[in-house]
Parts: C-alpha cells; sequence; structure tokens
C-alpha cells in the first residue's frame, strides 16, 4: 500500500473512532442531569425572564431564544461528560487507543454538535408555528446552526479540559465563561443600541456574530455583512478547538 | 525468539521526583512478564509510557519494532489495556461496552459480533450480555474491561493487577484465559503486587523500586539467587505456645513465625538448625509431623530485594532481636 493510501486509510479510521465517541457521549451523557438542567432548562427560563422584562413582540426575540438554546445545548455534552470519565477512569480508553488527542476532540466536539443542533430546532417550530417567525434564507440558517453549534460546543470541549472529576466544577467555570459572553452578545441589548465600548465589547463573544446570522436568516435587521459573521464564528470556533487539543495533551502530560 | 517489548534507558520525571532512573528491559515475544514492586516504585508510569499515555523524559521504548512516542499509533493498534481500575462504561450494557471497544479498534462490525458471543461466553457473562455495568458485580467488571482489551485480539497485552479486589472464582478464570492467550502466542505484561500469583503464571520477573529494575529472571532463579534467605518449615503435634519460647531452644533460628499449624523459621545455617528441632523434640517430647526446608519464597525474595518489611509482618513475626 502507497504511503497515501495508509495515510487516507488511517484518516478514515480514525474519523470513524471520533464519530464512535461522539454516538457514545450522545447515548450517554444527553439525559443526564447537569445536561438537562444547565443545557436545557437553565437558558429557557433565562430567556422567559429577560423577555418579561423586555416586553416586545415575541417574534423578534425567536432568533435570541435560538441562539441561546444553541449556545447552552452545543457547549454542555463534553463538560457534562468529561470529569464523569475522569473519575470512571474511561477516559484513558482514549488515550490507549489508536487515536490523536485532535480526533477525541473531535469526537467530543461532535457530540455537542449534535446534540445543540437538534435543540436548536425546537425553538424554531415554536416560533414558526406560535409566532409567526418567518424564514427569509434557509441556507444562511443551515449553515448559521451548523456552525455555530460547533464552535459552541468546541468552547464547551476546551472548558472540559479542566482536570477534575467532579462535574459541577466544571459547569462552575463554564457558566462563568458562557453568561459573560451571553450578556455582551446583542440578544438582550441589541448592537445598535450599545455604546461603541459595548459594541467593541461584544465582538469577544461568539455569540454575538451567531445572532447577528439568526437574526438575518429570520428577516430581521443585523448588524455586520454575513461574511463577517460567519468568518468570526467559524474563527472562534477554530481557535476553541485549537487551544482545547493542546490544553487536553498538557493536562494529560501533567497528570 | 524476538523482543515483543524493549525498554532502554527510560526516564520519566513529575516535577522533581524522578519516577523512573533509567530502566531497561526486554520482553521475547510469547513471555508472561510480571512487572513487580511496591508502591510508588514506577509500575504505572512504566506501564502508562509502554501504553501511550505518558510520554518519557528520555530514553525510549518500542512495542513489536514501533516506538511508543515516534510511531503511537502502530504500537497502539497492537496492544490491548487492561487498566487497575474496571473502567468500563456503567451506563452501557456489556455488549455495547465491548462494541464500542471494537470500533475503537476498527473491528468489522460482524466479526466484532461474533468475538463479543465468544467473550461473553468464556468468560462466563453470556446473561448479563445487556444488562449495564453498573448493575453487575465487581468480578464481573473486571472480567468485562479484559474481554473490552481482547476484542481487537492484541499481541501484546497489559494487565494491570487484574485479579485485586475479584473473589476467587474469578482470580482463577482470570488466570486460566491469562495462560490460554499466552498459549496462542499473546505477550503478557503483568503488573501485579500479588507476588505468589507473579511465582505462578509468569515466565520472568522485574522488580522495580524507587523507579530503579533491581532483578529481572525468573521466579525460581530469584529463589536460588536468595541463598542467605533460607527456611525451615516445621510441625509438632503438639505446637508450642508461642513461637518465642521455641527460639530458645533454636539458637540458629533467626525468626520464627506461623502459618497455620506449621512454624515457619528463618535462618543461615539450615543444617546445624535440623540438628537443634531434632535436640529440642527429644528434651520436650513433642513429636515432629512434618519437616521441610522449602527455600526463600518468592516473597522472601521480593522482601529482602526491595528492602521492604511490611508491619503486618514485623507484627506477627517474632524475631531474636525482638
Amino acid at each position: 500500500m502507497s504511503d497515501k493510501n495508509s495515510s487516507m486509510e488511517k484518516l478514515r479510521k480514525e474519523f470513524r473512532r471520533a464519530i464512535a465517541i461522539a454516538v457514545k457521549d450522545l447515548r450517554i451523557y444527553c439525559l443526564k442531569p447537569p445536561v438537562i438542567l444547565f443545557g436545557v432548562v437553565f437558558p429557557f427560563f433565562l430567556f422567559i425572564s429577560f423577555y418579561i422584562g423586555k416586553r416586545g413582540p415575541i417574534a423578534s426575540s425567536i432568533p435570541g431564544l435560538v441562539g441561546i438554546s444553541l449556545f447552552f445545548t452545543s457547549s454542555n455534552i463534553a463538560p457534562a461528560g468529561m470529569p464523569f470519565e475522569r473519575m470512571t477512569k474511561t477516559f484513558a480508553r482514549y488515550l490507549c487507543a489508536p487515536l490523536s488527542f485532535s480526533w477525541v476532540v473531535f469526537g467530543k466536539t461532535i457530540a455537542g454538535f449534535v446534540f445543540g443542533s437538534l435543540l436548536a430546532i425546537l425553538p424554531l417550530i415554536v416560533g414558526l408555528v406560535a409566532f409567526a417567525t418567518r424564514i427569509t434564507s434557509v441556507t444562511t440558517l443551515v449553515f448559521t446552526v451548523l456552525v455555530s453549534a460547533m464552535c459552541f460546543s468546541s468552547l464547551g470541549t476546551l472548558v472540559a479540559t479542566v482536570p477534575t472529576e467532579v462535574p459541577g466544577n466544571v459547569m462552575t467555570v463554564l457558566n462563568f465563561i458562557r453568561l459573560p459572553l451571553l450578556f455582551i452578545s446583542g440578544i438582550f441589548i441589541p448592537l445598535n443600541e450599545m455604546p461603541l465600548w459595548a459594541r467593541a465589547l461584544s465582538s469577544a463573544s461568539p455569540l454575538t456574530f451567531a445572532n447577528d446570522l439568526l437574526k438575518s436568516s429570520l428577516g430581521l435587521s443585523h448588524h455586520y455583512p454575513l461574511w463577517l459573521d460567519f468568518a468570526a464564528v467559524a474563527g472562534f470556533g477554530l481557535a476553541f478547538y485549537a487551544i482545547a487539543v493542546l490544553l487536553f495533551k498538557v493536562s494529560t502530560s501533567a497528570s | 525468539m524476538s523482543a515483543a517489548i524493549t525498554v532502554n534507558n527510560l526516564s520519566k520525571k513529575y516535577g522533581t521526583l524522578e519516577a523512573l532512573k533509567g530502566i531497561s528491559f526486554e520482553v521475547q515475544s510469547g513471555e508472561i512478564f510480571g512487572f513487580l514492586g511496591p508502591n510508588g516504585a514506577g509500575k504505572t508510569t512504566t506501564v502508562n509510557i509502554l501504553t501511550g499515555i505518558l510520554r518519557p523524559n528520555g530514553g525510549s521504548a518500542t512495542i513489536l519494532g514501533h516506538d511508543v512516542t515516534k510511531d503511537s499509533y502502530q504500537a497502539k493498534e497492537r496492544i490491548g489495556v487492561v487498566h487497575e481500575v474496571s473502567n468500563v462504561y456503567p451506563e452501557y450494557s456489556a455488549y455495547n461496552n465491548l462494541m464500542f471497544s471494537a470500533v475503537l479498534y476498527s473491528v468489522p462490525r460482524k466479526i466484532a459480533r461474533e468475538r463479543v458471543d465468544y467473550l461473553l461466553d468464556i468468560f462466563f457473562l453470556r446473561d448479563k450480555k445487556y444488562a449495564k455495568a453498573r448493575k453487575i458485580s465487581q468480578g464481573m467488571k473486571r472480567k468485562l474491561a479484559i474481554a473490552m482489551a481482547l476484542i481487537h485480539q492484541p499481541q501484546v497485552l497489559f494487565l494491570d493487577e487484574p485479579t485485586t479486589g475479584v473473589d476467587i472464582a474469578t482470580v482463577f478464570t482470570i488466570r486460566e484465559i491469562i495462560k490460554e492467550l499466552n498459549s496462542r502466542g499473546v505477550t503478557i505484561f503483568l503488573t501485579t503486587h500479588n507476588i505468589n500469583e507473579a511465582s505462578i503464571i509468569c515466565h520472568r520477573v522485574a522488580i522495580i523500586n524507587k523507579g530503579e529494575i533491581i532483578a529481572i529472571d525468573t521466579p525460581e532463579n530469584l529463589r536460588k539467587a536468595a541463598k542467605r534467605v533460607q527456611s525451615v518449615e516445621v510441625e509438632f503435634d503438639v505446637p508450642p505456645a508461642k513461637e518465642a519460647e521455641i527460639l530458645e531452644y533454636l539458637p540458629s533460628a533467626s525468626k520464627a513465625s506461623k502459618r497455620g499449624d506449621k512454624l515457619i523459621l528463618t535462618t543461615d545455617d539450615p543444617h546445624r538448625l535440623m540438628e537443634e528441632i531434632l535436640e529440642y523434640s527429644r528434651k520436650t517430647g513433642c513429636v515432629i509431623t512434618h519437616f521441610n526446608t522449602p527455600g526463600p519464597s518468592f516473597e522472601d525474595v521480593f522482601i529482602e530485594l526491595t528492602g521492604i518489611k511490611p508491619k503486618s509482618l514485623s507484627a506477627m513475626d517474632v524475631s531474636r532481636d525482638g
């Protein structure tokens, strides 16, 4: 077998192994209490409480609800599962398997990506059915959901590198990061109503750009050009992914 | 016979602590190799480096010719690892645990299903096929963890304390399976605290202490090498009430301990001690019902080489020095 074929075969095998990790994570962790509580219930009630305070038309808030849902559900699977796997020592299985760190991180991230993408459909259906939300660009919407879910899931995987066996510890760190990113994102205060310094600060949150894309695909006015939104979300995602791989290597060799 | 595992001048540091101080050894293909040592000696660090979990600070190691750091993918495809803890997925059934392991090692689905059934049979887990792992006993989890390591038919199997914390029936099952695998050509690297187990099933053993290999040989040769430690096993029809009592009559014995009804006497002059025991028998009228000079046990060798004397042993033994 030539080197090229051999490399392709290795790549194919590692991809399948990573997908197996993702499937296993989805089957085991998506119904775990921390995932349901911090990934579904918490963001929903957070949104409701802010919506009641805002008193605007609910249809204009649907992109925000979809964005929050994507943000919290996608980033929740790895942080819920990894400490548990450290506790049961099942994490060591990945380290002994013929699989590089980057593929392990990929598998973990795919689990959050699938979970987040699927759950984002729920508020969208509610908006379409009950509040006359209309989709102006299906393509933009699909790409937005997919790219954003991957980005937020990478953030979750990055936080899951915190070397602890207690899921609560990771969730605390995760929420410590997620909540500020949510508040500066323009979901609760639109970007064009923010002072210049706050708008500059909002660009530190990937949710800002994801929300902008969701607004655009659901027929609402958006702030940035679409290409910039996509580039920003994808850029954040790649950075989270790369840092997650690096931190996994560091935390594993230190343990 | 070719080397399945080669370790050359391997070192590992955790901060300032030197966990491995440049150890070297070889394990031949088809061998059952025991790796013994007290806690903190460097056993797990060695295994973790060989299985790709840790990177060494110096030296090298290969598995079937593949460097464990530079060519870890190839090395990992050929090994099976049973960790000290039975790390099965508690929310998964025995079947799903095994199938997940099969996917991790790219075993085709149809072949994996056949192997799952075979492994469940030989480990007596057939009736637990669809039971969640969290609901099965510790012994069953241990067997499941071993089965998971065998699903891809590895050429080298690492077993870390495989029989710790399981019932005696499971211990025998695991030992039999280790021997069976070995008879089919699988190289076994067995890390254990159980000295007797190592002497029963291992072809060769290495003893590691404080990050250094202090002996490598067959269990029998290690026993022979430890000539300073000699023991005499004796049983009387009326056993002495206290071990200290008999030491007064046996000046050649340095230590006495009880193992069931037998007295184990340690000496550096067994011939003279035999004469003293006969003299004791004549004087006291106690009839000797059993007499044996088994030589040093593997445990004696281990204790002598590592310099470890467990507190419990000190408390049970009566030495002349008190």
